[in-house]
């Protein structure tokens, strides 16, 4: 934190500032030596180099309320009900101008002498809002206001803090009557002005990309007219470094070939390259440079003589970006990482032995304050090929503690998986009438009392690929009567870091095709988090949407593991036998890869007559599928049918078993039109329609995404035989049907020939 | 119409012709000719091959049984594996048998182990504790199932050997007739048939051994040459009796009837070829048989309709542990080597049912038993409900005390199918626990909302549906002759209460407890409800409608989210009312006043009148009291008429006087007045000893179809229902009556 701190004062210090601002900045230092955040900046450079050149163009985001987290209207209750809502500035922005507008109502019980709301920045009160009776009936109250731009940092806090009284006596803490409610679509209105940073490439990966802005990250790829294969997987590297860092925020990165886009940009040249004025320069090089063109836009040029060279500065870029400093720097030479194991991707829970809470969870973040305190909330990613058949549950113990007092009788720990319930506690060891006893006092003097463990399943249909642990304290407010209500908000409840959640005892071993798996954790190419056993497929030339949407889906891959595509190969489809036995994504357009012609027996769809058609599944997959509610394309979407009879807008995503070797998967891209691969995409750029990614057919229009189940399943992963034929046998009881008659006719049998045997000595005369 | 042609070619084409086999309800067919085959297929007489596929089996078995389904797959793992025993029952033979018992196994073990592992609350909760209760009795079910059917799978159906030529060879034989309190008519045509039994005069002897030492008794043995034996004491009763006459007499074999039943001539031609044969053989055992209906069959209206407890008994298991050589002495009708029976000090005293004991001590000393599946001998059954109930509280109690003091399982000496044999014969008598278990457990959630089984309630459907009906159809299969099918829940179920504090205070402690109803003996000489006998049942039935009540009202308002579990409860309680029902119709005692029984037999007579008129017919039934005659035509004579009546055996006439009771179209009755020891004698010779007498036993009953069997469980069930609705009405309007008489008075 301190380094990072001390970084921004570090880069404040010599920045170089248009002079508006810097104006601007000068007249609020002087009215307020105690400016927080840039009272170091004692030197601003008025009148440098770039400031005679441009004007500086400011820009306006609005942050509303629900985008800061509140989904729903904010309602405030109490005497001090508070909220608080987090939000950032990009680095390479500040804010010269800020104004809040407010939509709120309020209880018209409260008295207006001593009620109030306060709007707070970062702890400093910025406003205060008085609620007077003679409020507008029927319509929320309206309000805006400015914030003094100082009250900024780079990470802010937004506070509501309701005074809210009905009376003058005695009265009731948590009376009905004290609320306000915030409408969720209040904004704050940002005035905005960017600041240019130096090239530096200790910066990185500012100011490509900025953990401070929530919006999708859109970073633009440069290559020549006609890049290598090893310079698009140098690329693909890159990118899905900048898919990991984007994370949910969705990762775009438009290709333009031998052109440099208007604004920042990475640029891929090999040492014979060049575009424009940029050429690529001998050895393996990264470079932060200015944009040649446009004023404050930054280029990252990547360069090397040869394709080993290339994937040997994007791999410094992803791996050592910590050590790279200045402007250029070279790189010698540098050491592969050692080999992925399968399932140990970082973002990924591990699932060979049981997980610490700490691990997942940050420790402030473990426990809560307050009757009215916000779930403590665990994220994490399980593969997706957990094999949780016939499994009570995931076993998580947990380890608790919280304020325990003779009084909260109904205080409950509750347990929610993706925001269904699973198991609540009670917290009252104090049964009765709540009097104090000797064994409760004894319990108040040993700390440790408090202290629970608990064993938890979860319900593994519950879970999925992404989930979210949510623990809920809730604490009883016991009503004393009047005048004898107050709240000592001492109540706490944390959740210890060792408690653990366990998936080691569950196999690797999932049916596939499919989608749904892929569009959520990229599997199975992330099994091996560095994506080796994978291969991606382009077309022998590709063109700048095959090559977009193959930046796309590295992006993806790196969201998903956490943790750079290092060791996937690529390849152009002539030498796909170089990869036959890796699990393959395939990208085409346009008729363009040949590919699809060879595998059209293996493909869903099948071409007839210039016409195309989706292979129908045989009739016992079709009822099986219509049974298990997966044959979406049947007649519930005769338009998806249609959709592709045109043949000239087809856009779809296409999974099965590799052709080339058993147990591998393959994934095709395809659009007719190369334009429609960003729609593509743009799946996991906007991230809203993942959940319509299913089955293993998709098709996708303007608007929707269509999904079906066309394709063979075939399984992948590791079970122990016994396991596996219980597996077996579940999937087709006919076969303990026709073992059972086998095994009832053969036992019998030798049933029939003993008793005979033993029925005749019975019956001999001859004893 | 299409596919049936088709299936008719193929059938042609590949000679899959199926007919039925005579006098059966199985096919022979192509499964038939593939199963020989199969049987009697060279590789098995590889050494080796039979262990490895037989292990091979076995573990695959496991692995089905083990194997978890969802419900869909359950659902049509059951429906293909049932439609494939549906498909195979209807062929013949004991291969097809045994596939279908192997197929129940299956399925019914997967079931308990469904329920064991999945529908087993983790947490110890008012649930758990009705649901520990209910897989107890499951499992309990369970078990008698296994081992019943391991206990029946190959009746030995043993067959008489004829003795030597030379009678010289004959071994000298003492009849026992224990007698304590019986009257005289009861005992005197045992002994005259006794008498009447077909061995050399000098090496029979009868003993009619006399615990009431009564006079009467003494004058009638030396009246008809038997010998009177008494002791001074009554310890250990029939036992007890015996072993006091073992001293007093010499016999190398020794064949004991219980006072009433009244052996054949052939009996002991029958029987002892066998000892002659096998030196180790220790006793035989032959069929208990009774003329009169037990209470059941009575009370019921099923008499010779449906077999009745006994014949399962001795048509089936019996004939079964014979394979084992795990026969039991049943007390009566058997022949024992004296010299076995001393080495084992003589009948056994220490526990209530000395019978069984006794050959279970036999068999720990490595002797053999044999059971001849041929009625030789004939009785009553008991008269009254509460006499019968009486008589198996005995067994059960007996069978409960040697469980705890000679537990056939750790016994030495025994073979291990020896002690399952054993060991079922004694578990089947603690089904009182279970059986109460099951006719409550759906209550428990009627009342008290509990989930006994921790599952959907489709779920339970799949599993136990097919467990039920596969077990069935193969105990059908194998009982069918003997059993019909949902008969037996109702004999337990009039039972269950009365045996289960017997067995369980025996278990406890042997020693302990005397728990017999008071018999009430004789003639049934009114209709009456046995308010005694039905007390406890009236209890449950009562919760059981209360239940049935909840039922409806949870299945409509407290609880319609879960309709199917609410389903499925009523479901099973309207069952368990069903059975409680036809419980009831048994307690409603029909009168029984008939002084003799009547037995059916179509013999050739003839009929001499007072002027000399003779005319050939057949009886149809006799007793001891007279003869029903078949006329060729309407015989004109008067009613009070004498006449004779002539019966033929072989070629050996027997002729009687008689007195015409009633002549109505084609029936001629007659009646015995006052019949002289000669002319009694020749009647029981005539009639209760011929040696053909009994041999249509079994051969009465239709075959069981278990749907047949509900069926008829229902009838009576509505029957009993009905009866105890009019009952009910009846006690109303008297208690009303008498209340408005007692307030007119006032």
């Amino acid at each position: 934190m301190t380094s990072k701190a001390g970084m921004n004062r570090g880069l404040r210090t010599q920045m170089g500032v248009a002079m508006v601002i810097a104006a601007l900045l000068c007249s609020m230092l002087s009215l307020s030596a105690e400016a927080k955040t840039r009272k170091d900046d004692t030197v601003i450079q008025l009148g440098t180099e770039d400031a005679s050149q441009n004007k500086v163009k400011l820009r306006v985001v609005n942050y509303s309320l629900k985008q800061m987290g509140a989904q729903k209207p904010v309602m405030l209750r109490g005497v001090e009900g508070s909220m608080l809502f987090p939000f950032s500035i990009r680095s390479d922005e500040v804010v010269v101008g800020a104004k809040l507008k407010l939509n709120y109502n309020y209880s018209p019980a409260m008295l207006p002498e001593l009620s109030h709301l306060m709007v707070m920045m970062n702890d400093e009160v910025v406003h205060v809002l008085a609620l007077p009776h003679d409020k507008d009936k029927g319509d929320a109250n309206r309000t805006e206001f400015d914030i003094d731009p100082r009250f900024f940092t780079d990470f802010n806090k937004l506070k509501f803090k309701l005074i809210g009284h009905y009376t003058y006596k005695c009265e009731d803490p948590m009376h009905s009557s004290l609320w306000l409610e915030l409408s969720n679509l209040g904004v704050i209105e940002l005035t905005l002005a960017p600041l240019t940073l130096e090239n530096d490439l200790k910066l990185l990966p500012l100011p490509f990309f900025d953990r401070r802005d929530n919006a999708n990250l859109d970073l633009p790829f440069v290559f020549s007219a006609a890049p290598s294969l090893g310079t698009l997987k140098a690329a693909g590297v890159t990118a899905s470094w900048f898919g990991g860092l984007a994370s949910y925020r969705g990762a775009r990165f438009p290709v333009t070939l031998d052109k440099l886009p208007e604004g920042n940009a990475v640029v891929f040249l090999q040492s014979n390259e060049h575009i424009g004025t940029l050429s690529g320069s001998n050895g393996a090089s990264v470079s932060l440079l200015s944009h040649p063109t446009v004023p404050g836009a930054k280029l990252l040029l990547v360069s090397g003589s040869n394709d080993e060279e290339m994937l040997r500065a994007a791999r410094a870029i992803t791996l050592n970006h910590n050590s790279l400093t200045g402007q250029h720097a070279l790189i010698s030479e540098s050491t592969e990482p050692p080999a992925r194991k399968p399932y140990d991707a970082p973002s990924w829970l591990p699932t060979d032995r049981p997980v610490h809470f700490g691990e997942l969870a940050k420790l402030d973040d473990l426990q809560v304050h307050g009757y009215f305190n916000d779930p403590i909330k665990l994220d994490f990613r399980i593969p997706p090929d957990l094999f949780t058949w016939r499994s009570a549950g995931v076993p998580v113990d947990l380890k608790y503690r919280y304020t325990n007092l003779p009084y909260n009788k109904s205080s409950s720990l509750n347990i929610d998986i993706n925001n269904r319930f699973v198991q609540a506690m009670a917290l009252n060891d104090f049964m009765g009438d709540g009097s104090i006893t000797e064994k409760t006092a004894a319990l108040l003097r040993d700390g440790d009392e408090a202290k629970r463990e608990e064993s938890v399943l979860i319900p593994p249909y519950q879970l999925i690929a992404r989930n979210q642990l949510q623990l809920n304290y809730y604490f009883d407010m016991t009503k004393e009567g009047e005048c004898r209500d107050n709240y000592l908000n001492n109540m706490q409840g944390s959740i210890d870091a060792d408690s653990t959640l366990d998936f080691s005892q569950f196999p690797h071993y999932a049916p596939l095709p499919d989608l749904a798996a892929f569009a959520n954790l990229g599997f199975p190419y992330t099994r091996m988090a560095d994506l080796s056993d994978s291969a991606v497929v382009l077309p022998a030339q590709p063109n700048a949407g095959e090559i977009g949407l193959y930046l796309s889906v590295m992006g993806h891959m790196g969201e998903s593991t956490g943790y750079p595509a290092l060791r996937h190969t690529l390849v152009s489809s002539a030498d796909i036998d170089q990869v036959s036995k890796d699990d393959l994504i395939v990208i085409a357009s346009s008729q363009h890869q040949d590919l699809l012609h060879k595998w059209a027996d293996y493909l869903p769809i099948v071409e007839q007559d210039g016409e195309r058609h989706v292979r129908e599944p045989n009739i016992f997959k079709r009822l099986y599928y219509r049974w298990a509610g997966l044959d979406t394309l049947g007649s519930d979407h005769p338009e998806a049918k249609l959709s592709f009879k045109g043949g000239s807008s087809l856009a779809t995503i296409m999974a099965f078993e590799s052709p080339l070797h058993s147990k591998r998967s393959a994934v095709v891209m395809y659009a007719d039109d190369a334009s429609d691969l960003t729609k593509i995409g743009d799946i996991f750029y906007s991230r809203t329609q993942i959940a319509d990614m299913q089955g293993d057919f998709i098709i996708l229009d303007n608007k929707n995404v269509v999904n079906a189940r066309v394709s063979d399943t075939y399984y992948v992963g590791d079970l122990d035989w016994y396991t596996k034929l219980r597996w077996l046998i579940t999937q087709h009881p006919i076969i303990a049907v026709l073992l059972g008659l086998l095994i009832a006719i053969l036992l019998a049998v030798l049933m029939y020939r003993m008793l005979r045997k033993i029925a005749a000595k019975r019956l001999s005369t001859k004893h | 119409m299409k596919i049936r042609r088709k299936l008719a070619s193929f059938r042609a084409r590949y000679r899959w012709s199926s007919r039925s086999t005579v006098n059966s309800l199985y096919r022979y067919g192509l499964p038939n000719k593939w199963g020989d085959l199969l049987i009697d297929h060279q590789a098995w007489s590889i050494p080796g091959v039979m262990l490895l596929v037989g292990v091979a089996c076995a573990l695959i078995a496991l692995f089905i049984i083990a194997v978890p389904f969802t419900l869909w797959e359950q659902f049509l793992f059951s429906l293909a594996f049932g439609g494939l025993a549906m498909y195979i029952r209807r062929y013949v033979g004991t291969l097809v048998t045994l596939v279908l018992i192997f197929m129940s196994l299956i399925v019914s073990t997967r079931y308990i182990y469904w329920r064991i592992t999945e529908t087993f609350g983790a947490s110890l909760d008012f649930d758990m504790l009705f649901g520990v209760g209910l897989i107890v009795a499951e499992l309990y079910a369970w078990a008698v199932l296994v081992i019943g059917f391991f206990q029946t799978i190959w009746p030995l159906k043993r067959k008489p050997i004829p003795m030597p030529e030379d009678t010289s060879l004959w071994p000298s034989v003492d009849i026992f007739i224990p007698s304590y309190n019986e009257p005289l008519a009861v005992v005197r045509p045992t002994v005259i048939a006794a008498l009447a039994l077909d061995w050399p005069r000098d090496k029979l002897k009868v003993y009619i051994l006399d615990d009431g030492r009564r006079d009467e008794f003494r004058v009638f043995a030396e009246s008809v040459g038997a010998t009177h034996v008494t002791r001074t004491n009554n310890f250990h009763a029939k036992a007890g009796n015996i072993n006091a006459a073992l001293p007093n007499t010499n016999g190398e074999l020794i064949a004991i009837f219980d006072c009433d039943h009244i052996p054949t001539r052939s009996f002991l031609q029958m029987s002892v070829g066998w000892f002659l044969a096998d030196k180790k053989l220790a006793m035989v055992q032959t069929p208990h048989h009774f003329l009169s209906p037990d209470p059941f069959e009575r009370n019921l209206g099923k008499f010779r309709h449906m077999p009745n407890e006994g014949e399962l008994f001795y048509g089936l298991v019996q004939d079964g542990n014979d394979l084992w050589n795990a026969t039991f002495f049943c007390g009566s009708c058997a022949v024992i080597r004296r010299d076995r029976l001393l080495e084992v000090g003589g009948i056994a005293v220490e526990t209530v049912t000395e019978d069984a004991h006794t050959a279970l001590k036999l068999h720990r000393l490595g002797y053999n038993t044999a059971y001849l599946g041929i009625v030789q001998a004939a009785g009553l059954a008991t008269e009254s409900l509460s006499a019968h109930v009486g008589q198996r509280i005995r067994w059960a109690r007996g069978m409960a005390q040697i469980f705890r003091v000679d537990n056939p399982i750790l016994a030495k000496g025994l073979n291990w199918p020896q002690r399952l044999c054993y060991a079922n014969a004694m578990m089947h008598f603690f089904y009182g626990i279970p059986r109460i278990i099951f006719l409550t457990a759906p209550l428990s959630y009627m009342f008290f909302e509990a989930h006994v089984i921790q599952a959907s309630a489709d779920l339970i459907a799949v599993y136990a549906l097919p467990h039920l009906i596969h077990a069935n159809v193969a105990n059908s299969r194998i009982q069918g002759k003997y059993r019909h099918t949902f008969w037996a829940e109702v004999y337990e179920t009039a039972l269950a209460w009365y045996i289960l504090l017997p067995t369980t205070v025996a278990l406890i402690n042997p020693k302990l407890g005397k728990f017999n109803v008071t018999a009430k003996g004789g003639m049934v000489d009114r209709e009456y409800f046995d308010w005694d006998i039905a007390g406890p049942y009236l209890t449950i039935l009562g919760l059981n409608i209360l239940g049935l009540i909840f039922g409806f009202i949870r299945l409509f308002w407290w609880n319609s989210d879960e309709w199917g579990t609410v389903l499925l409860n009523l479901l099973w309680t309207v069952y368990n009312l069903m059975l409680l029902f036809a419980t009831l119709a048994v307690a409603f005692e029909t009168r029984q006043i008939r002084k003799h029984w009547r037995v059916n037999l179509n013999l050739p007579a003839m009929v001499r009148l007072q002027n000399g008129r003779t005319m050939t017919c057949h009886t149809e039934d006799f007793s001891e009291g007279g003869f029903a005659l078949r006329m060729p035509a309407h015989l004109d004579v008067e009613q009070e008429a004498h006449l004779h009546l002539a019966i033929f055996r072989g070629d050996r006439e027997f002729s009687f006087p008689g007195i015409v009771a009633s002549n109505q179209g084609k029936v001629l009755r007659i009646r015995f007045d006052d019949m002289q020891m000669e002319d009694y004698q020749m009647l029981v010779a005539a009639t209760f000893s011929r040696g053909d007498a009994w041999q249509e036993w079994l051969r009465e009953h239709k075959t069981d179809h278990p749907l047949t069997g509900l069926k008829e469980v229902f009838q009576i069930s509505v029957t009993g229902f009905l009866r105890f609705n009019t009952l009910l009405g009846e006690l109303t309007r008297k208690y009303y009556s008498s209340f408005k008489a007692r307030r007119e008075q006032a």
